[in-house]
């Protein structure tokens, strides 16, 4: 009795389990959007040119800008529903114990990438934050702005690792 | 030496499992705090390699290869190519072809082409007689054509990391893609005479080819509405993306009449997760390459090779068995990103074109996806027929003769990649 309450305390779902997922999926679904909008920023931009003479200047570089912030809400998304793609020659010939632990390991290497990737963008942002600079092209804009979504898509993806990894070792489902 | 080293951490990283990208991304952070002491830069390099416009291109082409697969579009592909040359002896496998050529030049992937037209391609020819091997074969052959027709993802990433033209690299792809289909379609016919139990179906008639045709007619326009508009200078890559986008769009709605909104985010968010895929691996790379940059390990590769005295030709071999090696393992997008960087240096040092070479490597590659241990193509037919991985090797192993045929033709005739490009006005 007492070993299946604490069989299932232990599968009971974790409190930030339901909060990282639930953020997850809400920047994968901003993420799905933006593939959306800048397909119509296109068509816009390529009908301002053909029917009325008048181009947007602006386009690609905003394009450039929600390219990255797409990157970064989905990315952790991806994660969750294991698109991300790995070399399996060698981890779908392990047995289940050390299959955990490898799985354990491939979060644990996920949730360093983030850190690197975070911590070295963060440096970037803080320096182009104290020297004020800006972007020289039509969008005038601080260069520290498009460089910000990285922050956070760093953060969901150690988030989402972080949970992945937390599963792997107690055996639970992922 | 410190190549070796850097390859060997790769590769053993690689082989553990772990993402791809993170694979990338760590060796790179190890490289920097090696070398420099910390990781400065590599997050303002992933910045700066997402920050493209043209990487659109790679959603966009997705999501038109999506909107046309749900919307039931391709299905008639196979059905127009099954009625016009079904009836003539091999004819359902050059029917397959047919199909992956022309799906090919829609969707720009290979796992998608080969299990687009795989699905109903297998079961017809297996009715009709076919051994499941050779089957098998065609379907994994034919499915590699998605990354060497345009528009192609892994041409469009080579481009971005050679800062070749995409417009010239989709028009080079075009004749040795055909060349490479006709030679496929040459070969069904010739093995299917020496098979006895295989049976053709009847000529269904013009009138059935006439409307076979007019049903497919929507997907057969859509590859002239996509390199159309690149070759006569109307769209850039990302524009004609969304125009594809944009035709396969409006045939779903007012042709078909199958498609909703639900519909539409699902496509979306399809294209979505297989993008995140292929971007994270760009990130992964752009840190992998900013630090192989900094410990000037492309210019050592560089120096190797000029002090070797290899000219262009001696060298474009020596990549190809290397590509061809490295495609055993490793999957085609993390190939293109990690070898190219290195080896384009030396390619400009040799007066190598780089249009020509993105061919190369685009038919290397896509002997990749059909041989083993790691051939994806082998997989996706693994996953929707269940047959013994063995079997599907064996079925595909001419087709890679077939491939080398090709790869050492284009080798020896640059002109077959470059001829098209030139004649449009590229590289003028």
């Amino acid at each position: 009795m007492i070993d299946q309450q604490e069989r299932g305390a232990a599968n009971a779902p974790l409190f930030p389990d339901r909060i990282v997922t639930w953020l997850v999926r809400f920047c994968g679904a901003l993420s799905t959007a933006l593939i959306l909008v800048i397909f119509a920023q296109i068509v816009f931009a390529v009908i301002r040119r053909y029917l009325f003479d008048s181009p947007l200047q602006w386009s690609d570089e905003m394009i450039g800008y929600l390219l990255v912030t797409l990157v970064m809400l989905g990315s952790a998304e991806a994660l969750r529903r294991g698109d991300h793609i790995a070399i399996d020659l060698v981890s779908a010939r392990l047995r289940p114990r050390t299959a955990r632990l490898q799985l354990a390991f491939a979060n644990l290497s996920v949730m360093a990438f983030a850190v690197i990737v975070g911590l070295s963008i963060w440096d970037s942002i803080s320096f182009a934050y104290s020297f004020g600079s800006y972007s020289v092209g039509y969008i005038e804009i601080a260069t520290w702005i498009p460089q910000a979504p990285i922050v956070l898509g760093m953060a969901l993806l150690f988030l989402t690792a972080g949970l992945g990894f937390y599963r792997s070792v107690r055996g639970l489902p992922q | 030496m410190t190549l070796v080293l850097v390859f060997a951490g790769l590769i053993l990283l690689l082989l553990t499992g772990i993402p791809i990208f993170s694979a990338l991304g760590l060796t790179a952070g190890a490289i920097m705090m090696l070398a420099e002491g910390d990781i400065d830069g590599l997050g303002k390099a992933v910045f700066a390699h997402l920050d493209k416009p043209i990487l659109s291109t790679i959603p966009l082409f997705v999501f038109m290869a999506h909107v046309m697969i749900r919307a039931k579009v391709i299905e008639d592909l196979y059905t127009f190519a099954h009625t016009v040359i079904g009836h003539v002896k091999g004819g359902l496998g050059v029917a397959t072809v047919l199909a992956c050529t022309i799906f090919a030049a829609i969707s720009g992937s290979s796992v998608a082409t080969a299990l687009s037209i795989g699905s109903s391609a297998i079961p017809q020819m297996k009715r009709f007689g076919y051994p499941e091997r050779d089957a098998l074969g065609v379907v994994a052959a034919g499915g590699t054509l998605g990354i060497l027709i345009p528009p192609s993802g892994p041409m469009i990433l080579y481009a971005i990391v050679s800062e070749a033209s995409i417009g010239a690299l989709f028009l080079a792809g075009i004749v040795p893609g055909m060349l490479l289909a006709l030679m496929f379609s040459a070969y069904c016919m010739i093995q299917a005479r020496g098979r006895n139990g295989i049976e053709t179906p009847d000529w269904a008639g013009w009138t059935a080819a006439v409307s076979a045709f007019r049903r497919s007619v929507w997907a057969l326009l859509a590859p002239p509405v996509v390199m159309g508009g690149i070759y006569f200078g109307i769209f850039t890559a990302s524009e004609a993306a969304a125009a594809g986008c944009l035709y396969a769009l409006l045939v779903a709605v007012l042709v078909y009449r199958n498609f909703g909104l639900r519909d539409l985010w699902a496509c979306a968010y399809s294209t979505m997760r297989t993008s995140m895929m292929v971007f994270m691996i760009i990130a992964g790379a752009a840190m992998f390459g900013h630090a192989i940059t900094l410990v000037r390990l492309p210019v050592g590769v560089t120096e190797a090779v000029t002090s070797l005295g290899l000219g262009p030709i001696a060298f474009i071999l020596v990549v190809m068995c290397l590509i061809f090696v490295l495609g055993m393992f490793l999957e085609s997008i993390a190939i293109i990103l990690i070898t190219t960087p290195i080896l384009l240096p030396t390619m400009t040092a040799l007066d190598i074109d780089p249009i020509w070479y993105g061919v190369l490597l685009m038919i290397n590659l896509e002997l990749a996806m059909i041989t083993p241990p790691v051939g994806m193509n082998l997989f996706v037919i693994k996953g929707i027929t269940d047959a013994p991985l063995g079997t599907i090797v064996r079925g595909a192993a001419p087709f890679v003769g077939i491939m080398l045929f090709g790869l050492a033709l284009l080798i020896v005739m640059p002109v077959l990649a470059t001829w098209l490009p030139t004649a449009a006005g590229f590289g003028r």
